[in-house]
């Protein structure tokens, strides 16, 4: 198979706080209708990670599980818990009626909020501002003999679990679905710092979604992204792969939708795929039974 | 000349001052993960001029022409400046020792229109004489003309901060039901990347991707010059900007290239259709400089 440097990663607490719910009032969505929108923030009791990210009533940017933002600065996006967690590192619920219940880190949706996914019982028991910790683990993880791949927000135990496979000195990883680099939308462009930022897949045109089956995505799924590379930033080079998580839900605005964490990018020549309708985070990190 | 509705516009003032220049301290990276000491955003850009080509500058990272400027006071007053300010619209220069003296708008650049950090420039085009009299901190107040413009028989066509006496200058035909714009280059969707989600559409920019070096030559990006009128293949840009299947968005050149991934050309959006009305024809001089009668 293959060998990773996870013995020689740092792992260190990072905290933040479950975020209470806000609104702007109405949003103007892309064909210009206004649209009271729910979904980001607070806890989420409907929609998990495993879940579509489409078809929920009046939903936006649907964050799965349980939002938390870091306190330690004035911006989320500059906290250590949004620059150091990765997906599959292990949560503590550190106060509160759940105080010591266990959860998983399921991605960073770019604006401000970090997902972490409990079991139902546990989310029963939360309420908004309980503190959360989080053993960051995965900064500065490798493969072996892949030194030119670029690894992001990707815990040693969720690359593991990947069934990733290595043919012809290539990975070949195993993808619910392929996305071309036309459809990423917001967050490209933005801040070089990978770490922090995720990217939609835009479904604000109904014949794209429709050529792409945008409808058939989940949440968690891992994607493949053609002709992006995403070593420090987001952006188009033809023929490189980027492999991303699936972390929220769909949307109706202008060049929005379903965000997605680039966990692996590299230029031509280094990836390949192989479809799988079940490459989702929530089979291999167990937080449900694979069908 | 098209008919539009310009006679039912309002005039009004919104006001600012010049921006000084905003560079990063830890260096930006670059797409290739090469740090780079980026210049260009913000302040008085004395050599860098509606007309002139953006490619070749220095350390530029998307480089702006003219002179940056942003709203002043409450955040509401600045999104005022931000939002109303309109492609061709005259500016008066408010204090310092180039008071009295008068500028254009000729673009607007600046992401994450909704909140309040990073650069959200209207910039401003002066004569030479003028520059000169310049500092940083300088009033200047915009009248503003152009929000609610819209073209006799094209009611689904979005126009952004696009003033009437641009409108009318660009050469703009009706053919076969469409509107076919003069421009100097048509740019497929692909290369559309930053500016997606943002919104509303009359703040900020598109940027066209001059990260994967290939495309530079292939699609003759460094023939573009600041003010190019262009047309993004593609696009929508009507209440904010995406992809969208036979749709199109009309934009004006209004910074340089980048070298970070993701980041490019900017092309502040002034027209825009997802019902395909509006088509492109080829003219290398489709430029604002020569529409607005500015010195290049």
């Amino acid at each position: 198979m293959f060998k990773t440097n996870s013995d020689s990663l740092i792992i260190t607490a990072v905290q933040g706080v479950i975020q209470p719910p806000s609104s702007r009032g109405y949003s103007v969505t892309w064909d210009g209708s206004p649209k009271l929108s729910i979904g980001t923030a607070s806890i989420s009791y409907s929609v998990q990670i495993g879940d579509l990210a489409y078809g929920q009533a009046s939903a936006d940017h649907i964050e799965p599980g349980v939002t938390i933002q870091g306190r330690d600065k004035p911006v989320p996006s500059e906290c250590a818990l949004a620059i150091l967690a990765c997906i599959g590192n292990e949560a503590k619920v550190v106060s509160g009626d759940a105080k010591g219940a266990k959860g998983v880190f399921t991605g960073r949706h770019a604006g401000s909020d970090d997902m972490v996914w409990f079991p139902e019982e546990v989310l029963e028991k939360l309420a908004l501002l309980d503190t959360i910790q989080i053993k960051a683990c995965g900064v500065g993880i490798k493969i072996e003999g892949f030194d030119d791949v670029r690894f992001n927000k990707l815990s040693p135990r969720l690359l593991q679990n990947m069934g990733i496979s290595v043919e012809d000195d290539q990975l070949v990883v195993p993808i619910a679905k392929e996305v071309p680099g036309f459809l990423m939308g917001s967050g490209i462009g933005s801040d070089p710092c990978m770490e922090t930022n995720d990217y939609d897949i835009q479904t604000t045109c109904p014949e794209y979604v429709d050529e792409y089956r945008l409808k058939e995505v989940r949440l968690g799924d891992i994607v493949a992204i053609r002709d992006h590379y995403c070593g420090y930033g987001r952006g188009r080079y033809e023929g490189a792969t980027t492999i991303g998580v699936v972390i929220h839900g769909w949307s109706d605005s202008s060049g929005h939708g379903p965000g997605v964490n680039p966990v692996i990018s590299a230029y031509p020549g280094k990836i390949k795929t192989r479809l799988d309708p079940h490459a989702n985070i929530a089979y291999y990190l167990g937080l449900r039974n694979k069908p | 000349m098209l008919d539009s509705n310009k006679e039912d516009l309002l005039k009004f003032a919104v006001q600012g001052e010049i921006v000084p220049a905003i560079p990063l301290r830890n260096y930006w990276v670059t797409w290739d993960g090469k740090p780079k000491m980026a210049i260009g955003v913000g302040g008085i850009n004395y050599n860098l001029k509606v007309g002139g080509k953006v490619f070749g500058w220095a350390n530029g990272d998307r480089a702006e022409p003219g002179v940056a400027t942003d709203g002043t006071g409450p955040d509401s007053w600045k999104t005022g400046y931000r939002l109303y300010s309109c492609i061709g619209n005259k500016v008066r220069v408010l204090s310092g020792e180039g008071k009295g003296e008068s500028g254009v708008v000729i673009g607007k650049h600046g992401l994450r229109a909704f909140q309040q950090r990073g650069a959200h420039h209207v910039l401003v085009h002066f004569e030479d004489d003028v520059l000169d009299m310049l500092a940083i901190g300088d009033k200047m107040q915009v009248k503003v003309c152009g929000v609610g413009l819209k073209i006799d028989d094209f009611e689904d066509i979005r126009l952004l901060s696009l003033s009437p006496i641009l409108l009318d200058n660009m050469g703009i035909e009706v053919r076969d039901g469409k509107l076919e714009v003069p421009v100097v280059k048509e740019i497929p969707n692909f290369l559309i990347s930053q500016g997606a989600g943002e919104r509303p559409s009359e703040m900020g920019n598109w940027s066209i991707q001059t990260c994967y070096p290939p495309d530079i030559e292939r699609f003759g990006l460094d023939d573009l010059r600041f003010g190019d009128v262009v047309l993004l293949k593609d696009v929508q840009s009507d209440y904010g900007r995406g992809q969208y299947k036979g749709g199109a968005t009309i934009g004006i050149v209004c910074c340089g290239p980048s070298d970070i991934s993701g980041k490019g050309i900017g092309a502040t959006n002034i027209i825009s259709t997802r019902s395909g009305k509006i088509s492109g024809r080829i003219d290398p001089q489709a430029n604002i400089a020569q529409y607005l009668g500015l010195t290049v």
